[in-house]
């Protein structure tokens, strides 16, 4: 394979094998960047008063190794093996939707490069901690382009999840083999799901906050710190920004811890000999946790900012009520090896150890969620300890003992067994000298890049410095290990474990023919895991003998390649450099667009259903349950930026009168018109369930022009209102408040509009070349949900803006 | 589905924003006025979540789906403006 077909191989590839390795090395790489920067910590913290890093390159490293490391890393690489091995477990031959898996790692590497691209740029990268917490992150303190590259790296990243968990949960949902029901799902494809369902809900709630942060970085808007908004009496937005956030980052914390568990419960079984104990607790519990409890306890990170002591109280209960559903788990894996008998292979070793870290950790959590003893640890390495018990420990080995446990199954060989226990021995000291030195920092305040030499600081930091050069050395071992396993591992056999989880038993015939250890590498190192999976064919999905889908397509990544230009530029807008690039970027997106629109046109690139066991929803086509899931996460997202609005809006007195700012005859016969479009779209499903193609045309129509009037009246709105003063830059600071609210959210709903129009068009090119009958128009049916779904959100828009 | 349900839900939006803007003038209580208009904007999203994106035809689960985030929407809602005092 020469230099040229291996790039265009991962460039263009859809195969959810590949996109699997892809975040697989691509998290790893990040891991390192992350490690390195926690090295740089640790170094500065060695010692009292030291200087080897200055307060503002300390801010970063501590910035950047947070939100790489949870967002870039840990998240990532489960989302790896979500890609490798959910489809293999549920018996399908990939994931819903190829081209949108595609996608979303593009987005998650453009996240990244833009992230990492920070520290290279004038003033370096963010320095307000992995929080952001406003005001900290605003132009104000913030100021410059690295910040806001960081902060769009973060926005891209959290859509490239949202779609992410779309795909993934349509895929369980939807694709299982026969006989897959839900009570033979294996333990590591329900946490999956589990994982999936939660960043579905929170993710939306981080791109709102980012939403509203880039704005005030990118547009100007006066969310955050606009001094005329900050003089007005009673408001304080940092407390807005502090209930966004956490919303997003408490579930995340389970999102980050989930899959360890997932991994831990499917492997539990093939080293004791025995089924894991309490499974349906087990799943039940994780639901809890999940649904009701994850997105209810976020306020605990909020108790020193003044909140009511009766909310304070509310959350320490549902803090203190997470943990059962947790310990139910916990149990059940102790159960399950007291009840076995224990093989200590390498997996299994990372797998107990990772549920010793998080009892530790869990532990710890529990003093937290009460507001007295918060007070006294909030900010110390006390926190730092508990959360890096859980989120590090229990994750890392978790997702450790995840790469040991299915590397023959990528490679087909055999790791060195001795090697990994030696890896595990000398990383869980490692891990515990690090971190179990810190629990004892309670008087310690995190985030500060020095400390004076008072009593035994000192020494307590030295020893967690030397656990941290342990704990990140002795990963090169794990390296060492799966390049080895890769390239001169003996076979390993067709199920090593002796598990009878479907990945082990399917499509063996795949890798037992190139599974030899005289195999020589094909193009270099990583053209060796390009033979994992066959090299695809462009154009149309094909099916290869072993029943696996190969299909290949450039738009997901050239669309990324245009969103990324577009966002390296906007920071340095407006000089000529910033607005080239914009262009730029502009320019590949939208013929990335038409192109990806050719493609659909001509059906170059189709995907068959497959799938046997759909219940609940057997009666749904794929992509319609596809279009319900991401609805469901555009509540959150909209939902987020009106309780964003209410937040600003409650909180200061003498909000501007609505009818003293808009034209309300106007905007009221401007919904008439919206709310006629929404009529006028569900004539045309209508139409087309009853074969009437040319009704179906004609409703589209009428729905194009309505929704085109709708958007002119709202754009010479806007016109007028800031002809009259209404902007987000006026002297009237709450002029700039209401306006910032009123544009951004009328102009992301009004996005949405455009998005419609332009599928509108779409649909009816497609419609006039007879693509839609009777029987066929899912298209019809999904832009149906998606364009009613737009009205919905006018429907509130209208009332709390125009109205009240 | 038949055209004479989607036109009368079509025309109960229609007279659901009208019921909006008269109340918003004619109510002085402001306390009335913001629960009544809610409740007009949270119908017209029913009927349009009801009878134009067919959820009554669709898999209970489906329900659900939608009912999930509308309570964490709830919840965040509550608490948000609960946090302010």
């Amino acid at each position: 394979m020469d230099a040229a077909s291996w790039l265009r191989r991962w460039i263009t590839t859809t195969n959810h094998k590949d996109v699997g390795l892809l975040y697989l090395f691509t998290s790893l790489y990040f891991g390192m960047a992350g490690g390195a920067l926690a090295l740089l910590m640790r170094v500065q913290l060695s010692v009292p008063n030291n200087n080897f890093l200055s307060a503002l390159y300390y801010d970063q490293a501590v910035t950047m190794h947070g939100l790489i490391m949870i967002l870039w890393f840990l998240s990532p690489l489960a989302i790896a093996f979500f890609n490798y091995l959910v489809p293999l477990q549920i018996g399908a031959k990939d994931l819903a939707f190829p081209r949108l898996n595609a996608l979303s790692y593009w987005l998650f590497l453009s996240g990244g490069i833009l992230a990492i691209t920070s520290f290279f740029v004038p003033g370096g990268s963010a320095a307000s901690g992995w929080t952001t917490y406003q005001p900290l992150s605003s132009p104000t303190f913030q100021p410059g382009p690295g910040p806001t590259l960081v902060y769009v790296g973060l926005l891209l990243l959290a859509v490239s999840v949202t779609l992410g968990s779309v795909n993934i949960i349509t895929t369980i949902l939807w694709m299982r083999t026969k006989g897959m029901g839900f009570s033979k799902l294996p333990m590591f494809t329900w946490f999956a799901l589990f994982t999936t369902g939660a960043m579905l809900y929170a993710f939306p709630t981080l791109i709102a906050a980012f939403v509203l942060n880039v704005s005030d970085r990118l547009l100007g808007t006066a969310f955050f710190t606009s001094p005329a908004v900050l003089s007005i009496p009673g408001i304080d937005p940092s407390i807005l920004w502090d209930n966004l956030f956490w919303f997003f980052g408490h579930p995340e914390v389970y999102i980050v811890l989930l899959p360890a568990f997932g991994v831990i419960a499917n492997i539990i079984p093939s080293f004791t000999g025995r089924p894991l104990s309490g499974r349906n607790w087990i799943i039940i519990s994780t639901a809890l946790v999940v649904l009701p409890l994850s997105f209810g306890v976020w306020m605990h990170h909020m108790f020193l900012t003044g909140i009511p002591l009766s909310l304070q109280e509310s959350f320490d209960v549902s803090t203190e009520a997470i943990s059962i559903p947790f310990g139910i788990i916990v149990i059940s894996f102790i159960l399950s090896l007291v009840r076995g008998r224990i093989q200590f292979k390498t997996p299994f070793l990372f797998a107990l150890g990772a549920v010793v870290l998080f009892i530790i950790g869990g532990i710890m959590g529990v003093f937290l969620s009460s507001p007295v003893l918060d007070r006294q640890f909030n900010g110390s390495y006390f926190v730092v300890s508990h959360f890096h018990y859980v989120m590090v420990g229990a994750t890392i080995f978790g997702l450790i003992a995840a790469i040991y446990y299915w590397l023959p199954r990528m490679t087909g060989r055999m790791y060195k067994e001795s090697l990994g226990r030696v890896h595990f021995v000398i990383s869980f000291i490692g891990f515990n000298v690090l971190y179990g030195p810190m629990s004892l920092l309670s008087d310690m305040p995190r985030r500060v890049f020095t400390y004076p030499n008072t009593g035994d600081l000192s020494i307590v930091n030295q020893i967690a410095t030397l656990g941290s050069f342990i704990f990140v050395f002795v990963q090169v071992l794990l390296a060492y290990n799966v390049v080895h396993t890769w390239f001169r591992g003996p076979p390993a056999g067709p199920n090593p474990w002796g598990s009878s989880d479907l990945e082990w038993t399917t499509d063996a015939a795949e890798r037992t023919p190139t599974v030899t250890s005289e195999t020589p590498p094909v193009g270099g190192w990583i053209g060796q895991l390009a033979a994992s999976t066959p090299a695809p064919t462009p154009g149309a999905a094909q099916v290869s003998s072993h029943g696996e889908f190969h299909h290949t397509s450039v738009r997901p990544f050239t669309l990324t390649l245009g969103i990324t230009i577009f966002f390296l530029g906007a920071p340095f807008y407006p000089s000529a450099s910033g607005l080239a690039a914009m262009i730029v970027g502009a320019a590949v997106v939208l013929y990335t667009m038409l192109s990806w629109a050719r493609d659909d046109l001509g059906e170059k690139f189709s995907v068959p259903d497959e799938g046997e066991e759909r219940y609940p929803f057997s009666a749904l086509p794929k992509v319609k349950l596809g279009m319900w899931i991401f609805l469901s996460s555009e509540v959150i997202l909209f939902g987020s930026l009106f309780a964003a609005y209410l937040f600003l809006r409650e909180s200061v007195a003498g909000w501007p009168i609505a009818s003293s700012i808009h034209d309300i005859p106007l905007g009221t016969a401007n919904t008439f018109i919206l709310l006629t479009s929404g009529f006028t779209m569900a004539m045309a499903v209508l139409s087309i369930r009853n074969g009437k193609q040319r009704d179906m045309l004609l409703w589209l129509a009428t729905t194009f022009v309505l929704g085109s009037v709708f958007m002119g009246v709202k754009i010479s709105e806007w016109s007028n209102l800031a002809s009259g003063g209404f902007t987000i830059t006026s002297s009237n600071p709450m002029y700039q408040l209401a306006g910032s609210a009123y544009y951004l959210l009328v102009g992301l709903h009004g996005a949405h509009v455009v998005a419609g129009l332009v599928i509108m068009l779409y649909l009816m090119k497609k419609t006039i070349s007879g693509a839609y009958t009777k029987e066929s128009h899912g298209a019809i049916e999904n832009f149906g949900l998606y364009w009613a779904f737009v009205d919905i959100v006018w429907c509130f828009i209208f009332p709390l803006f125009y109205l009240l | 589905m038949r055209n004479s349900v989607l036109v009368s839900v079509w025309l109960y939006t229609l007279v659901a924003v009208l019921a909006e803007v008269y109340t918003s003038q004619n109510v002085s209580n402001g306390l009335t006025a913001a629960a009544a208009i809610i409740a007009f904007a949270l119908s017209q999203a029913a009927a349009v979540v009801i009878f134009y994106m067919d959820i009554k035809d669709e898999p209970g689960s489906v329900l659900l789906m939608v009912l999930v985030p509308v309570m964490f929407l709830a919840g965040l809602l509550i608490s948000v403006v609960a946090s302010l005092g």
